[in-house]
């Protein structure tokens, strides 16, 4: 009666499907007679949405699980490397308005909370949160690069993510999983879904023909959601009251010139119904407007895109995406879980997207169900995890909206209006206004967005506090003076010592990098 | 305004420039290590602690023979003379030097071997190379070939997983302590681990034998410390070496 999981079949390939498949594969070993088989159905015909290119960097630890190395994909991905976003205009919308969100955790973060002791010795130092803590803003800022040559595969001087190419990103985990880790790739368009008597889905058929049977189904087909929504009725949870973009506008430039610099970070900046993407690979500029449409019209917004791109975007014609912000209303149903945008998506402003598959993937992959049994518990984790993810993503995406002093158009506004701001946030910025984030206020053992990133957002936009007026311990002092004297000695050193991104991705092209 | 001293060699400027013998000890092109080709191993390995560093330039792992433990330290010169019964190609030639990408031949114009009237010519009154230079270049020519089957070594014990970072720490005898960090080396429990067929590889390469010299070659990190302790540097009291797995 409890049905061993022996064969795992995945409907969709895209960026979702392919991490998914390859995971699961390396984890489980699939190329061998004992493993456990994977099969992804994809279909020639429905093509990927191919806008999540910037990653975290829990990617790097994805890639090397998936046994691909990182000289191979950088030059199979036209990757390049990211260290934070930059966010433009957000705050006052005034030319000299920028803050950086580093990837880097603020120096001592182990040991200390800096946010008070950064208030009030404001008038002494007078840096930005994200210099006073750390130097990885510098090195954004310079266009340099978070490793040198000779840093080992993986390894960074500052900790760093990926922007990529989705669509070879996609071409390289597709190849990677079928010749070196036995996955089963079938091109087919899947027309039927069957379920046995107990609601489990028992297997798919195609339209050419094929009738796929398996113990474990995974939903990564996209909005079409074939399976969670088709086969089961799943409800969308729309989010689109508290986070307003429903629609961007994308466009792929290119450079001035081959050599032109490649930022190392992404840049979003500000706009009257939303913000603009850009982020850089070695070969071209990946940008777009994501915006409400309540606030503009198609037509002003692309005037606004035209307008941040200049001459590069002549002659181009951008791509029009529509964003249905929320998730599931619950994730894994009987023997079939959702992954990708059949689970969720939401605008891109702090590339939750492929981090979400990697976080789905870490607990399916890590875990994958012995037997059907265990899917009982295993997808009450799961879908205890994916809606506490999910409403804390919602809120720290607003965060970056509530926190603004712009006033100038209807959608600033309307995002300060307390009836679209989630209450668990109203409550923290409540608090926070007298103690700076720390862990207590994220106890969810594997947090995705955690205290620092709030740190670096609250006081990178200027969030008014008390702290100012608290009294200093020694300790604090200590810490404070300590930790940024580390941040300065850093950002002095590996201003000195790192190359350009761009400089650095041509070396890894020609000479790649060591393992060790 | 002072002048780069080392130039890439050139017909006019380096007309009457006149080469004596000796190694130049000069401090110019000084520095801690010098880089080595693979048939210099077995004989490096007698004097000096062999191990391999990453070219600042490509990332690639280069073969090396250590002098000292601080960047311009050369434990072996002792006033104008080296004292070692080998001493690396690339230090023979000098004062000329390989620089620049691509390698081209040039010249330490500082170096107390050029500054007299004496010695060798490197160019004819008339600006044509002379037999001494053309003897030369082909020294540099196989210097280069045996960095290449340096580099087919390093990459190929890279490939079998076998180089490790290699850490030394060093105690003074004042109780300062600091880290080299950058050289890294075979790991003999990797070695060991190689299935058979691997190691047969190695062996039909004619590498087998430079990865157990190169392995033997640590014990000169205690010769090290001797020659150091020898000289006017803060004592060393002691030296621990770890290999990152």
């Amino acid at each position: 009666m409890d049905k061993a999981v022996k064969h795992v079949v995945i409907v969709g390939g895209g960026s979702a499907g392919w991490i998914t498949a390859a995971r699961i594969a390396a984890k489980n070993n699939t190329g061998s007679a004992d493993g456990v088989a994977v099969t992804l159905i994809e279909s020639e015909t429905i093509g990927t949405i191919g806008v999540g290119e910037g990653t975290w960097p829990t990617m790097r630890n994805t890639l090397r699980k998936i046994g691909i190395t990182e000289t191979e994909f950088v030059r199979a991905c036209d990757a390049a490397f990211k260290q934070g976003a930059k966010f433009v205009q957000w705050t006052d919308g005034t030319p000299e308005d920028g803050y950086y969100h580093p990837l880097n955790p603020p120096q001592g973060a182990t040991q200390a909370n800096l946010s008070g002791y950064w208030e009030r010795s404001r008038q002494t130092h007078g840096l930005d949160f994200a210099d006073a803590v750390d130097f990885q803003a510098a090195l954004c800022e310079a266009g340099l690069a978070p490793k040198s040559i000779t840093s080992p595969e993986y390894a960074g001087i500052a900790n760093y993510a990926y922007h990529l190419d989705a669509v070879k990103f996609a071409n390289l985990l597709r190849d990677h999983s079928v010749s070196k880790l036995g996955v089963t790739h079938i091109i087919a368009d899947v027309t039927e879904i069957l379920q046995s008597e107990d609601g489990d889905i028992a297997s798919v058929k195609t339209k050419q023909g094929h009738h796929i049977e398996g113990d474990f189904f995974i939903d990564c087909s996209g909005f079409a959601a074939l399976m969670i929504e088709k086969v089961y009725g799943v409800p969308f949870i729309d989010c689109n009251d508290v986070l307003f973009n429903d629609h961007a506008l994308a466009l792929q430039v290119p450079y001035h010139t081959e050599e032109a610099p490649i930022a190392s970070h992404t840049i979003s900046t500000a706009q009257d119904a939303g913000w603009i993407w850009d982020i850089g690979l070695p070969t071209r500029r990946g940008t777009g407007y994501v915006y409400s449409s309540r606030h503009t019209t198609h037509d002003a917004a692309e005037t606004v895109l035209r307008r941040y791109l200049g001459s590069v975007s002549d002659g181009l014609t951008p791509r029009l995406i529509k964003i249905r912000s929320g998730h599931r209303q619950t994730f894994w149903v009987n023997n079939c879980v959702a992954i990708g945008l059949s689970n969720g998506f939401l605008e891109p402003l702090e590339a939750s997207a492929l981090m979400l598959i990697e976080t789905a993937v870490d607990m399916v992959a890590d875990r994958l169900p012995e037997n059907r049994s265990a899917m009982a518990i295993l997808s009450a984790q799961f879908n205890n995890a994916f809606t506490h993810h999910w409403a804390r993503i919602i809120e720290f995406l607003k965060l970056h909206y509530v926190l603004t002093k712009r006033t100038d158009t209807a959608f600033w506004r309307d995002n300060c209006d307390p009836a679209t701001i989630p209450q668990v946030l109203q409550d923290q910025l409540k608090l926070w206004r007298h103690h700076p984030p720390t862990a207590q206020d994220f106890p969810h053992h594997r947090e995705v967005f955690s205290w620092p990133s709030y740190q670096y957002v609250l006081h990178g936009m200027r969030f008014e506090t008390a702290l100012g007026q608290g009294r200093t311990t020694q300790e604090e002092t200590l810490n404070g003076t300590r930790f940024f004297a580390a941040a300065e000695a850093l950002r002095q050193k590996t201003l000195r010592e790192l190359p350009k991104n761009r400089d650095l991705l041509d070396k890894i092209k020609a000479f790649g990098l060591q393992t060790v | 305004m002072s002048r780069p001293a080392i130039v890439p060699l050139n017909s006019q400027r380096h007309r009457n420039v006149r080469l004596c013998d000796g190694i130049d000890v000069s401090t110019s092109l000084a520095a801690n290590h010098a880089w080595l080709g693979l048939d210099e191993v077995q004989l490096a390995v007698c004097d000096y602690p062999v191990a391999f560093l990453k070219d600042a330039q490509t990332g690639q792992f280069v073969l090396m023979a250590l002098f000292g433990f601080d960047p311009q330290q050369n434990c072996f010169v002792h006033g104008n003379s080296w004292h070692a019964t080998f001493v690396p190609r690339s230090i023979l030639l000098r004062p000329l030097a390989l620089v620049g990408a691509p390698l081209t031949l040039a010249l330490d114009e500082a170096s107390p071997l050029v500054q007299g009237q004496s010695g060798k010519r490197l160019f004819d009154p008339a600006g044509l190379e002379t037999d001494f230079l053309t003897n030369i270049r082909a020294g540099v020519s196989t210097m280069l070939e045996t960095f290449q089957a340096a580099h087919r070594f390093a990459k190929a014990c890279s490939a079998h997983g076998l180089i490790k970072p290699l850490l030394l720490d060093l105690t003074d005898i004042q109780g300062g302590s600091r880290r080299i960090e950058g050289l890294y080396q075979i790991s003999q429990t990797a070695l060991q681990e190689l299935a058979e067929a691997d190691v047969l590889a190695l062996h039909r390469d004619g590498f087998l034998q430079t990865i157990y010299a190169m392995i033997h070659s640590l014990g000169q990190i205690n010769r090290l410390q001797q020659l150091s302790n020898a000289t006017d540097h803060i004592g060393i009291k002691h030296v621990e070496m770890s290999l990152i797995a």
